[in-house]
């Protein structure tokens, strides 16, 4: 079993291809590189932040592990089994253990089922008895901040917030140790968003969930993480503990997106503007990577060793991992 | 005209109520502000708040019916745009007052080129020739800084990216030199460093043209970087006015401390617990007796708040043109709750 020491969840040189099709025989013409070698570990009982911007892989990564895409190679370790790519897994098995919660609740909720139907079907699927399975539904629209009453309802009857709520609620049916939280607060309005952050907070307390965390929002992110990843174009920049990486950001990424995020705070925003950092250009496309750091064609510090070496994400010097030839400080 | 200090745009107790099977919603009830040249306000709410609606009624974007001007003016430099023929409307909608809308991609025309597009718009609002147009689209395209304008211009919108289609936007709408920018969640579907790029593009460009900016968006941090004066929305009204300093270091209105309590921030400490409010906005058609907040302050006063909606007054002793609308305002010491939200931190 888990030693104490054992990270939960382990993953190693992660790859998701998606092949480019064309023509009548749909000859594969290329790959979108979506994830391109990523390894992280979350530990028993912490959050573990992923972030980027759009198409970065963050949410691929999520979906890989779960198995609802399958990995084009790398290992993954969960609760001492195997999920690599290739391995034959029992997906009902797994999913008792691993959970996920979506980003939009009004597409991730079937409109035809109960909110009741809803919570208790994965209970169902596992074959929990429907005595049981009630029960554990009362108890859980309780923990996630609905009334019983609500269980009869229909999801078009609930505001963006409650819908959450029973997303929320369906993936902690079967007890999962580890849930993957996939842009769960970024369809919300801020004070919404603030009352499902918090939720998410008494629920790891009072149950020791594992979180990994997924948002395009620094400040969500590092509100609720104990240590993150910072993901560019199907890769890991920088990793760390949140004051690591937040507190002194050594990729030049890292640092870009966090001068980027603006602060609702006017006299530091004043202050910030002057020296912010505004990267040029666009996130290149992942079917067409640039070589090297796929960082350089938008860094101000690229030279011509990171078009013709790709860094490894490794210490250095600064206490934490970061894939840059010229690490800040 | 308009003498130095007269304001551009004076909206005055306008109404938009839309009718719809399921009763009238009041969308915009009694919402009055002013934007003088050159100033960039904010208005900030949340979904269904009426910010939206607000800037579409300025414009006469709105179908009528489901939509209904109840009452209220609109003054542009004096003139009542509710008034103004369609015709004339046209001219100034375009050419004086422009819009960037929220999302890129469905506010272009799929199918003419990004160039097709500006070139329209200059040409239905200047007297210049074919070629003159032409050059001025490229020279927009190149002040907002897109790469290699001259190629770019025979681009599709399909060709560009989100970050490069909301900078074209904001190109089409600068192209005839507007004196108000109208931009509506401008940035909202953009990744956060392009959002930088985008509201430094609009920030720089509007400076340079002399126009003023009302922006509308959801998001505080980028209100609190660009704008001189904040309108926060709430069920269709406006509860609290005041300049961009006074709203984040002294908000008087229990709305605006929720707000600045529920948003997380890049540079807290890891304890710190967000102070949420509780329950949803209210559904317009059926909004609540009283103070529109009422049912979700945690301040509100049986009898007092529910009774009667309060006026939005001037706050005593604040900084200039600070309003609020509380029925517990004047209440001695009644501010200091403030503190329990914005945590000690102004």
């Amino acid at each position: 079993m888990n030693t104490d020491a054992a990270p939960l969840l382990e993953i190693t040189n992660l790859v998701k291809h998606f092949p480019i099709q064309r023509g009548l025989l749909k000859r594969t013409v290329g790959q979108v590189k979506a994830v391109d070698g990523v390894s992280y570990s979350v530990n028993s009982g912490e959050t573990f932040g992923l972030v980027g911007e759009s198409g970065c892989g963050k949410s691929t990564t999520a979906r890989l592990v779960l198995r609802l895409m399958e990995p084009t190679s790398g290992t993954i370790k969960f609760d001492g089994q195997d999920l690599s790519a290739g391995t034959e897994i029992d997906t009902k098995a797994l999913r008792k253990k691993l959970q996920i919660v979506f980003q939009d609740p009004y597409a991730s909720l079937n409109p035809r089922m109960t909110v009741r139907q809803i919570i208790a079907e994965p209970m169902t699927v596992q074959g929990v008895h429907k005595d049981e399975a009630n029960a554990r539904v009362d108890d859980l629209l309780t923990t996630c901040g609905l009334a019983r009453e609500h269980g009869a309802r229909y999801p078009h009857e609930f505001s963006g917030g409650q819908r959450q709520r029973v997303g929320v609620a369906r993936a902690l049916a079967n007890k999962p140790k580890l849930i993957f939280l996939d842009e769960p607060v970024s369809a919300l309005d801020v004070s919404i968003q603030a009352q499902i952050v918090n939720l998410l907070d008494d629920l790891q307390e009072q149950m020791g969930l594992t979180y990994v965390f997924i948002a395009h929002d620094l400040s969500v992110v590092s509100h609720i993480s104990d240590r993150i990843a910072v993901m560019y174009l199907g890769k890991i920049m920088e990793s760390g503990t949140m004051d690591e990486v937040f507190g002194a950001p050594s990729h030049p990424y890292t640092k870009a997106l966090l001068s980027a995020v603006p602060l609702p705070d006017p006299r530091a925003e004043r202050a910030r503007k002057v020296e912010r950092i505004v990267l040029h250009g666009d996130i290149p496309s992942a079917a067409d990577p640039p070589s090297g750091c796929r960082f350089r064609t938008r860094c101000w510090k690229a030279t011509e060793l990171c078009a013709n070496e790709e860094p490894a994400l490794i210490d250095r010097g600064g206490g934490h991992p970061v894939a840059c030839h010229f690490p800040e400080q | 005209m308009a003498a130095g200090n007269e304001p551009l745009l004076q909206v005055k107790d306008l109404r938009t109520y839309f009718h719809t099977e399921a009763g009238v919603v009041k969308a915009v009830d009694g919402v009055s502000f002013d934007v003088r040249a050159g100033e960039v306000v904010g208005i900030v709410g949340e979904s269904g708040s009426g910010k939206s609606v607000t800037a579409m009624t300025i414009l006469g974007l709105l179908p009528v019916p489901p939509a209904k001007i109840e009452s209220g003016q609109i003054l542009w430099k004096g003139k009542d745009l509710l008034t103004t023929s369609e015709k004339d409307l046209r001219k100034i909608r375009g050419g004086q007052i422009a819009m960037i809308f929220q999302d890129p991609m469905s506010s272009l025309n799929p199918v003419y080129t990004i160039g097709n597009q500006i070139e329209e718009m200059i040409a239905t609002h200047q007297d210049l020739s074919k070629r003159q147009v032409k050059e001025r689209a490229i020279e927009m395209l190149d002040l907002v800084g897109i790469p290699k304008p001259r190629d770019r211009v025979k681009d599709y919108p399909h060709q560009f990216s989100g970050g490069m289609r909301q900078r074209a936007m904001i190109a089409m709408a600068l192209a005839c030199e507007p004196e108000l920018l109208i931009c509506d969640e401008p940035t909202t579907a953009l990744d956060v460093t392009v959002q930088a790029q985008v509201l430094e593009v609009i920030e720089s460009s509007a400076k340079q043209l002399g126009a003023a900016i009302l922006l509308i968006t959801h998001d505080l941090g980028v209100v609190a970087g660009m704008t001189d004066r904040v309108l926060v929305m709430y069920g269709g009204q406006i509860v609290e006015k005041a300049n961009v300093d006074d709203l984040y270091y002294s908000p008087r209105m229990p709305y605006t401390w929720g707000l600045l309590g529920s948003i997380p921030r890049v540079d807290d400490s890891a304890d710190r617990r967000l102070t949420p409010i509780p329950g949803a906005p209210p559904l317009m058609s059926k909004p609540p007796a009283g103070c529109r907040f009422s049912p979700r302050c945690v301040f509100a006063v049986p009898g007092l708040c529910d009774a009667a909606v309060p006026e939005l007054v001037a706050v005593h002793g604040a900084g200039d043109e600070h309003e609020a609308r509380c029925a517990r305002l004047g209440e001695a010491g009644f501010a200091d709750n403030a503190a329990q939200f914005v945590g000690g931190r102004a």
